[in-house]
């Protein structure tokens, strides 16, 4: 009798736990279903809107590229492909985007991972800027001598409606010989309000955001005295990179930064800028919160804009330009040193999430 | 002659006392025993037919457009599902990229629907029941779409229809019509089915039986919660709820009632408008 109550019990406990076990897998193999599937989303969201975080270039690439995403409980893949590059300046680059989520962890000692896709469609948009002149300055500038030049024309591409050569208020305005402006209107400056205030209001730049650092998340900070300046040597090795740089030495206290090296990208500089000699050649577009001082032949292919510091109401002094400098628009540099601004836009109601998994 | 040493009667009455007052509750706990084993297996049953109907309706939930739902009762919920997303090259072509091979093959195609941010934000849907077909490659990768095929598993498909006046980069999608509905079951007669009709294919009996008290609820755009009436405007659906009640095939000896396993799941899309 006891062997049989025995008997029985241990069956009815081995039943149980059987239960029990298989009911366990199947909860936890829903659990970590549902668990790749948020890792495929997360990686998908990271892919789009945190490539920066993720390490990968701002720009995505004109192939395809892919890393391993880390995340609680398991990883995504995030696969970029590029589809098409962007058509000139309207139809912008398109991109498909997926993510391969896999739920490392489990319940149950032996299940396999758990794997997710999700993906979408993305165009990839350039930040545009919309240019008056070669040089914008909503302080004014003093032109010395005749030597040099300020070109409104576009170095890439001359047949391309021209700009003034320079834009300035009409006080303080532009004082010295105009014979080195070429560009449109006779003589080529065109005129962009009253006083430095207009001027500042007339500039559509979110200088403030940029100042405190929410607006752009630079590629470089340089200090006043260029520690953290890329090198040389950067610029040789990343020949199709536009970095986007900012030098905090304003707007106050304000100080000045000496660019004395050649390189291009987004050159924001939040003080005064100082090019000397032939060595502070750059391509792109230049950014000034102060006055800008141009001493010899240094060379300017994009655009520039100074005295943005008006903006937040700091006070200004006129730009300095003398020596052989060229300061010469160009929209393709423009743009180049831009793109590190642009971003994902996804294509809305195009996610999908039976890309293979296998 | 030796004596033979026996039970005396006492003995033997007191024995078949004990041993009856013990194998009753021997017994009443086998039977208690059994009978819960036997509510567990049937909650099990019912828990297993809720979550294999949501593992299924999920996935393909997931993908739905708003503007693909064609109706939307308590019972039967009507809708276009998407099976392959893509882009609009030109001349009625499309590059797809690859879609499970079993999903991709099993799909009944019952149209397309193009999106051109240029004439509309939304969706349009064009019904057909002709399958794409091979399409010409340089229609997507030559000038001027200039789009790169990655490899050979992304298809280019040849949309049927009239011609198509759209911008290169359109979002297009393939998809079949399928209608989720809670109706009479054929393999469990008498009780409640989930049924996956697929328009042109076959009718599943997915997952069953379910309680008469399943429903399908709608949550609608700019409410936070389900409502249990589909709005009129069908395109304003942003998700659906699914009001399952599993239920055991069989129920307990003891019990009236089948064990029941309720669950309620949100799917909201994906794909809703924004």
């Amino acid at each position: 009798m006891v062997l049989l109550v025995m008997f029985v019990l241990v069956g009815a406990i081995t039943a149980g736990f059987a239960m029990l076990s298989s009911e366990r897998m199947a909860d936890d193999a829903a659990i970590q279903s549902q668990g790749a599937v948020a890792l495929a989303e997360t990686g998908l969201q990271q892919g789009v809107w945190n490539r920066a975080g993720l390490g990968l270039p701002r720009v995505p690439p004109v192939g395809t590229e892919s890393t391993r995403v880390q995340l609680t409980g398991g990883y995504a893949d995030v696969v970029t492909t590029q589809l098409r590059a962007a058509q000139g300046s309207t139809v912008p680059a398109l991109y498909y985007v997926r993510a391969r989520g896999v739920r490392t962890v489990t319940g149950v000692a032996g299940a396999g991972n758990a794997v997710a896709s999700a993906s979408a469609f993305a165009s990839f948009r350039s930040q545009q800027m919309t240019l008056q002149a070669s040089m914008t300055s909503v302080n004014g500038i003093e032109y010395q001598g005749n030597a040099g030049k300020i070109s409104g024309i576009d170095q890439c591409d001359p047949r391309a409606p021209r700009r003034a050569a320079v834009a300035v208020p009409t006080t303080p305005g532009f004082s010295g010989k105009t014979a080195p402006l070429e560009g449109a209107g006779s003589p080529p400056i065109a005129i962009i309000g009253p006083t430095v205030s207009a001027a500042a209001s007339a500039v559509p730049f979110n200088w403030a955001g940029i100042v405190n650092g929410s607006a752009i998340t630079p590629d470089f900070r340089s200090t006043a005295n260029g520690v953290g300046f890329p090198a040389s040597r950067w610029f040789t090795d990343n020949p199709t990179t536009w970095p986007t740089i900012v030098v905090s030495n304003g707007p106050s206290p304000s100080s000045e930064f000496d660019l004395n090296a050649n390189g291009r990208g987004l050159l924001i500089v939040l003080g005064d800028l100082s090019l000397n000699g032939g060595s502070g050649n750059w391509n792109g577009v230049i950014l000034v919160g102060g006055r800008l001082t141009s001493n010899g032949g240094n060379r300017i292919v994009g655009a520039v804009v100074t005295g943005l510091n008006a903006k937040l109401g700091y006070p200004v002094a006129n730009n300095r330009l003398n020596g052989t400098k060229e300061f010469l628009f160009s929209s393709c540099q423009v743009t180049s040193s831009l793109s590190s601004l642009g971003t994902f836009r996804v294509s809305p109601n195009a996610w999908a999430n039976n890309f293979p998994t296998y | 002659m030796t004596a033979r040493r026996a039970f005396t009667l006492a003995e033997l009455l007191v024995a078949i006392v004990v041993f009856g007052i013990v194998g009753v509750g021997v017994s009443r706990l086998l039977m208690s025993q059994m009978r819960f084993f036997a509510s567990l297996t049937g909650q099990r049953d019912a828990r297993s037919v809720s979550r294999n109907a949501l593992t299924i309706v999920r996935d393909e939930m997931r993908m739905i457009e708003p503007r693909g739902i064609i109706s939307a009762t308590a019972t039967t919920f009507q809708v276009r599902v998407p099976y392959a997303v893509g882009l609009y090259c030109t001349a009625n072509t499309a590059l797809v990229p690859p879609v499970d091979s079993l999903l991709f093959a099993s799909a009944v195609f019952r149209g397309y629907a193009v999106r051109d941010t240029a004439v509309s934000a939304t969706y349009r849907y064009i019904a057909s029941t002709s399958t794409p077909t091979a399409g010409t490659v340089t229609n997507c990768t030559g000038a001027p779409v200039a789009m790169t095929r990655p490899d050979a598993s992304w298809r280019i498909l040849s949309l049927p229809g009239s011609a198509l006046t759209l911008a290169s980069g359109a979002s297009v999608f393939l998809y079949q019509s399928i209608t989720y509905q809670l109706a009479a079951s054929t393999l469990v007669p008498g009780r409640t089915a989930l049924w996956r009709r697929v328009a042109g294919g076959t009718d599943e009996e997915i997952a069953v039986p379910f309680g008469a008290s399943s429903v399908f609820r709608y949550h609608v755009s700019g409410s936070a919660t389900a409502q249990d009436a589909a709005p009129t405007d069908l395109s304003q659906i942003t998700g659906v709820e699914l009001v399952l009640v599993g239920e055991s095939e069989r129920s307990a000896s003891d019990r009236p009632l089948p064990e029941t396993a309720p669950v309620r799941l949100s799917i909201l899309f994906r794909n809703a408008v924004n």
